[in-house]
């Protein structure tokens, strides 16, 4: 039975999807991006860390195989724009899991128990959203040394916000709804409740929040990387990338142009997903069309 | 006498994803001066739409063709800039929902004198602020001069009609066009807002378009009525021509559904002894209060007591209906029974336990006696559990030693039961209608074999041909299943229908109580009177009579003020 | 009377804010190895004089929380650790303008081409005119500014020549330009976006059929009543959008190398110096708060359902 939950949202999902062209090609796009940073440098003679000192700083060329040219060092830039390619998404994958199961938890949480331990906890959240958390992603990276954990970790706990508030929202909105009360009088527990009744219909929001947040969380991995504060060689991610592109532009412009395309496009990408789930998927809209 | 407005030959369209869809076909009539023209169907009938097109107000993929004379003027075709000099000026309109018809943003003033400044440029500014004021007071709106510096929100739904009406007055319109202007409010108010209009109509000597569902309305106010089904005219004529010799097979099936619940039918009374029965439910002075949320840092605290001190008894096998408009307390008092409510004093037993006293293991067993369905039959169905889910969930809680196979059976007797197919088992809420939904939501409630089920405004919602089926389904369970009822509405033609009787609720308490027939043929309260006489009923004749006692009765009241 | 009590209730409910904000700093350098309180850790004697002074790391955690409260309070911030002849509040002084004249203009630019973009894009509603609006801006959203800005660079000063790459010289014009617009670009994108948002939902709002069935013209309607509710939206994202650019300006101040509070915060950041990298954290929050509490103000001035019910 639970296969029918999953199946009607993921059906829902699809159609959304398929209804957004934008956001179908932008998923599809996605899916070579990913089979492409996890499979392309197999396809290519050069090593990650691979010095080729007669191909030093060379434009891309198809003749010697380096097909988007070589960095200052030698490297080849595609194998490094895909391992850089699969931190970055990486970081974007495992922080939003992380950001998305606290913000879910806190959320669901405060909106089923209401009251006072909700007003508590929204304050609380009202509270973090005034801090300058970015800078305090760079304190931690700062005080506890720049380990990719520690950038899992960090991004995640920063970026729940959000979802939590959206959650809770949600969450206090089915918690009064009468199918809610009807399950009551049916004799279904509170456990039952919350598991049969408040999370099946959350999983729609949390979708779009997911695709939402990775994009957010891909932007500040970059822009700690690109800052010296993220990711350290030898790893390398797109951040990086184009912080080391941007340095050496104006002789080697196409170090910066591959990296920032690739970020961008994924940005991009996840954003119009995002988009179109949202506007498929959201109950407010849904609500909206109905009336 | 050429006639103000005259339709030919309308027809509005629209285009939705490459495909046209008709809201209205080839209609046609014409409406004199000083005339009340009603056009009534139920949704979908293009009723609105064929104003709405008149007005110019059609959405981006609306089209309209035909010719609309206005005064000599065509209005189909019209640029926007020379609709502008008609509509708001000429022309006046108001709309179904008070609540998101006016700006909340913009003081009640501001919105007022925009329309005096579009149309009355010469006006000066005083000049439009008296004029405004005026017509705020000429409504009925107390302390006109404050509510014009006021907002919108702050006002009572009623009210805010009257503003909308005001604003659609100020210009001295030849023509006062109101869709759907009382569905949205409770009927003591709906007959003020009737009168209302009824009222300005022959101090601004205008003509007036009323779009409306309820045949009701329609008797109590027009002269000439159209009567429309899916964009199509069925039939116009004079009042008393379509209510007494309708020709139309469409009007004649539409009155006699109107006829069909009503509040002056007396249902057959069954001889039923109520002594010696057992008590069902007794709720014992009981009081529910809300504490509302600061509005400031500083603000003291405020209470909302939704139920007031209240004290009744249900007995075995009855049907009891609990009568009120909203913020009568009905619903809450409802929820009390079912332990979804708390009463913050006194107590409530159902079938002899005290639901506040009792542990988890007896209120399971209580909710197993007691059911109920509610109004939205879409938010009462979880959309993520198929009908088959919904169903067997009661069974899962109630009988979790009971078989896979039987289970089962009963699900399938339950959802045949309500007249539904066993091939409805898989589906989604979504993929089901509003009545539909309904049935399903009472297939669930009857799952765990209860001895009571409470109907909170289970019919509301639906359409009025809907709403007969699920009527008609309810009786015949309860006749079948010897159910006990309380049923909780503000339709008293639905109560009159069912209920053996009745109390009626305001403002948290109880004003009257008494058998149905009772109540309805004999009211004691003032309360209950007004709100029996100001349902409007499908017989024109009888509300002219009502309509000129009204009249009687405001003015020698205003004679001895 | 009801606007003091308003003002003074969203000023007092800011307190809590500020001192989480400065509790959370101060126990995250406690935290951290090798940082100022850290006692186990080799400096010269006169620095190691100083911070035991400037912290009074003789005394109990909570003195101390106390002490750096009261010190932070009167706009002291300690030494730093890398610049030792200045103190972080010096450097703050003078990083500030540079960042704050980068930041005002990138908003104010955010602001006005935002509002109007978005409008048009409303108005037009599903032509082409509005797609291609909502197309660029999802990219405006797309291209992070440490992106953007070298683009820039690489487009208006090397090949084109028009601006300079790099440096304040005394925030003239010139120098200004890429820097504010690489800062400016990705919230004009995203202002444009929510006003468009906003604007249709008002819009198709049936207070707006209302007033068009009164005979106003369309002109009259969205400046009498769409415009408004509009832009409150638009009001609120003030906060979060101050935020965003106090963030971008640490990247673009880096790459055009203008001499920002962002710049001494990464230098601070890299080169451990802790009492800088936490004066201005402290700092920006301080400012984020303020900046919040008076936009809260305004939008309760604005709002009347806010301001009625006060």
């Amino acid at each position: 039975m639970k296969q029918d939950h999953n199946n009607s949202l993921l059906s829902d999902a699809w159609s959304a999807l398929k209804k957004n062209r934008a956001s179908l090609v932008s998923a599809s796009v996605m899916l070579s991006m990913v089979v492409l940073v996890l499979f392309g440098p197999m396809l290519s003679p050069f090593a990650v860390d691979q010095t080729d000192w007669y191909q030093i700083s060379t434009a891309p060329n198809l003749m010697n195989g380096h097909i988007f040219g070589t960095d200052d060092l030698g490297r080849d830039l595609f194998v490094r724009v895909m391992y850089g390619g699969r931190i970055s998404l990486m970081v974007g994958l495992v922080a939003t899991l992380v950001s998305v199961f606290i913000g879910v938890t806190y959320g669901a949480v405060s909106g089923f128990l209401g009251g006072r331990v909700d007003a508590l906890m929204m304050r609380v959240v009202d509270v973090l959203y005034a801090m300058p958390f970015l800078f305090f992603v760079i304190l931690l990276m700062v005080f506890f040394g720049r380990s990719i954990f520690l950038i899992f970790v960090a991004i995640g706990a920063v970026n729940w916000l959000d979802i939590a508030r959206i959650v809770r929202g949600q969450t206090l909105n089915l918690k009064g709804k009468e199918f809610v009360d009807a399950a009551k009088t049916g004799g279904a527990s509170t456990i039952r409740i919350v598991y049969k009744h408040i999370v099946p219909n959350l999983l729609g929001i949390v979708v779009v929040y997911v695709a939402l947040t990775v994009p957010q969380v891909i932007l500040v991995e970059s822009f700690l990387s690109f800052l010296g504060l993220g990711v350290q060689e030898p790893m390398t991610s797109w951040g990086a990338l184009v912080n080391q592109g941007a340095r050496q532009m104006e002789s080697s412009p196409w170090m910066l142009l591959f990296p920032g395309l690739f970020l961008a496009t994924t940005l991009f990408c996840f954003n119009f997903i995002g988009d179109g789930l949202r506007d498929a998927l959201d109950p407010k809209d849904r609500t909206r069309g109905n009336e | 006498m050429s006639s103000l407005l005259s339709v030919k030959k309308l027809n509005v369209s629209f285009s939705s994803r490459g495909e046209t869809i008709h809201a209205v076909n080839n209609l046609s009539f014409n409406l004199d001066q000083n005339e009340i023209l009603g056009i009534v169907g139920e949704s979908g009938s293009g009723k609105s739409q064929t104003v709405l097109s008149i007005m110019g107000l059609l959405e981006s993929n609306g089209r309209s063709s035909g010719s609309v004379i206005f005064k000599d003027t065509e209005l189909i075709g019209l640029s926007s800039a020379e609709l502008n000099k008609v509509r708001g000026n000429k022309i006046g309109m108001i709309f179904q929902d008070p609540m998101s018809s006016l700006n909340p943003y913009i003081s009640i003033g501001q919105q007022m004198s925009g329309v005096l400044r579009q149309h009355r440029p010469d006006y000066a500014k005083a000049e439009t602020k008296e004029r405004c004021i005026e017509l705020l007071d000429s409504v009925g709106i107390p302390k006109p001069a404050q509510r014009y510096e006021g907002y919108s929100f702050e006002l009572s739904g009623g009210m805010r009609q009257r503003v909308m009406i005001a604003s659609a007055l100020l210009t001295n319109p030849d023509l006062l066009i109101a869709d759907e202007p009382t569905t949205a409010l409770d009927v003591t108010v709906q007959e003020k807002i009737l009168d209302l209009i009824l009222e300005v109509r022959e101090k601004f000597s205008m003509a007036v378009i009323l779009i409306t569902h309820d045949l009701g309305v329609v008797a109590r106010t027009c002269q000439n009525v159209l009567v429309m089904k899916n964009g199509d005219p069925q039939e116009y004529g004079g009042i008393n021509q379509i209510f007494y010799s309708p020709r139309s097979d469409y009007t004649k099936e539409l009155l006699e559904k109107s006829r069909e619940v009503s509040i002056y039918e007396d249902q057959e009374e069954e001889a039923k002894p109520k002594q010696n029965k057992d008590v069902v439910v007794s709720a014992n002075e009981t009081t529910v209060s809300f504490e509302m949320p600061k509005q400031t840092l500083f603000s003291s605290k405020e209470e909302l007591i939704a139920v007031n001190n209240i004290s009744i008894k249900v007995y075995d096998g009855e049907v009891l209906g609990v009568v009120g408009e909203s913020g009568s307390g009905k619903s809450t008092l409802a929820k009390t029974f079912l332990a979804l409510q708390k009463p913050t004093s006194g107590s409530v037993e159902v079938f002899g336990q005290n639901l506040s006293e009792i542990n988890k293991r007896k209120m399971k067993e209580a909710h197993k006696k007691t059911q109920v369905v509610f109004q939205d039959p879409f938010s009462s169905l979880n959309p993520r559990m198929t009908v088959y889910e919904i169903l067997a969930e009661p069974l899962n809680s109630f009988f979790s030693a009971m078989s896979k196979d039987s289970k089962d059976k009963d699900i399938e007797n339950g959802i045949t039961e309500v007249g539904l197919g066993a091939d409805y088992l898989g589906r989604y809420p979504h993929e089901l209608s509003g009545g539909q939904c309904q049935r399903v939501a009472i297939a669930r409630a009857l799952m765990p074999k209860p001895q009571l089920l409470i109907c909170d405004e289970a019919v509301s919602a639906l359409d009025a041909s809907i709403r007969g089926e699920i009527i008609d389904l309810l009786l015949k369970i309860k006749r079948e299943k010897k159910l006990t009822m309380i049923f909780i509405a503000h339709d008293l033609a639905v109560v009159r229908k069912i209920c053996d009787r009745v109390i009626v609720m305001k403002t948290g308490e109880i004003v009257e109580k008494g058998t149905t027939s009772h109540v309805f043929n004999n009211p004691e309260k003032n309360y209950t009177k007004n709100l029996l006489s100001s349902v409007p009923l499908p017989d024109p004749e009888l509300e002219q009579k009502k309509y000129k006692a009204r009249r009687a009765r405001s003015n020698s009241s205003s004679d001895s003020m | 009377m009801n606007n003091i009590k308003f003002v003074l209730g969203r000023f007092l409910g800011a307190i809590p804010t500020l001192l989480a904000l400065i509790c959370l700093a101060f126990f995250l350098v406690k935290a951290a190895p090798g940082g100022p309180f850290d006692l186990e850790r080799s400096l010269p004697e006169e620095v190691e004089a100083n911070l035991r002074a400037a912290y009074n790391l003789d005394d109990p955690v909570y003195k101390q929380l106390y002490k750096y409260i009261g010190s932070i309070l009167q706009g002291d911030f300690g030494p730093s650790f890398q610049y030792r002849d200045y103190t972080v509040t010096e450097l703050i002084a003078s990083g500030f303008p540079v960042s704050l004249r980068l930041g005002a203009f990138a908003i104010l630019l955010a602001l006005l081409f935002g509002t109007i973009i978005g409008t048009t894009a409303a108005l037009n509603q599903n032509t082409k005119l509005d797609y291609s609006v909502m197309f660029f801006g999802m990219i405006g959203i797309s291209i992070p500014n440490f992106v953007m800005a070298p683009l820039l660079v690489l487009l208006f000063s090397i090949v084109l020549s028009v601006f300079p790459a790099g440096g304040y010289n005394n925030g003239a014009f010139l120098n200004m330009v890429l820097p504010v617009t690489a800062l400016a670009l990705p919230q004009v994108a995203y202002i444009a976006r929510l006003t468009r948002g906003s604007m249709i939902e008002v819009l198709s709002s049936n207070f707006v059929r209302t007033a068009k069935a009164q005979g106003i013209p369309m002109r009259n309607i969205i400046f009498g009543h769409v415009l408004k509710p509009t832009l409150l939206p638009v009001v609120s994202y003030l906060g979060p959008a101050t935020a965003a650019i106090i963030t971008g300006s640490v990247v673009v101040e880096q790459i055009f190398g203008l001499p920002g509070l962002g710049r001494y915060f990464v230098q601070g950041a890299l080169n451990r110096d802790y009492t800088l990298v936490m004066g201005v954290v402290v700092f920006y929050g301080c400012l984020i708060i303020a900046f919040n509490l008076i936009v809260d103000t305004i939008y309760g001035f604005i709002d009347p359902k806010i301001k009625t019910s006060r």
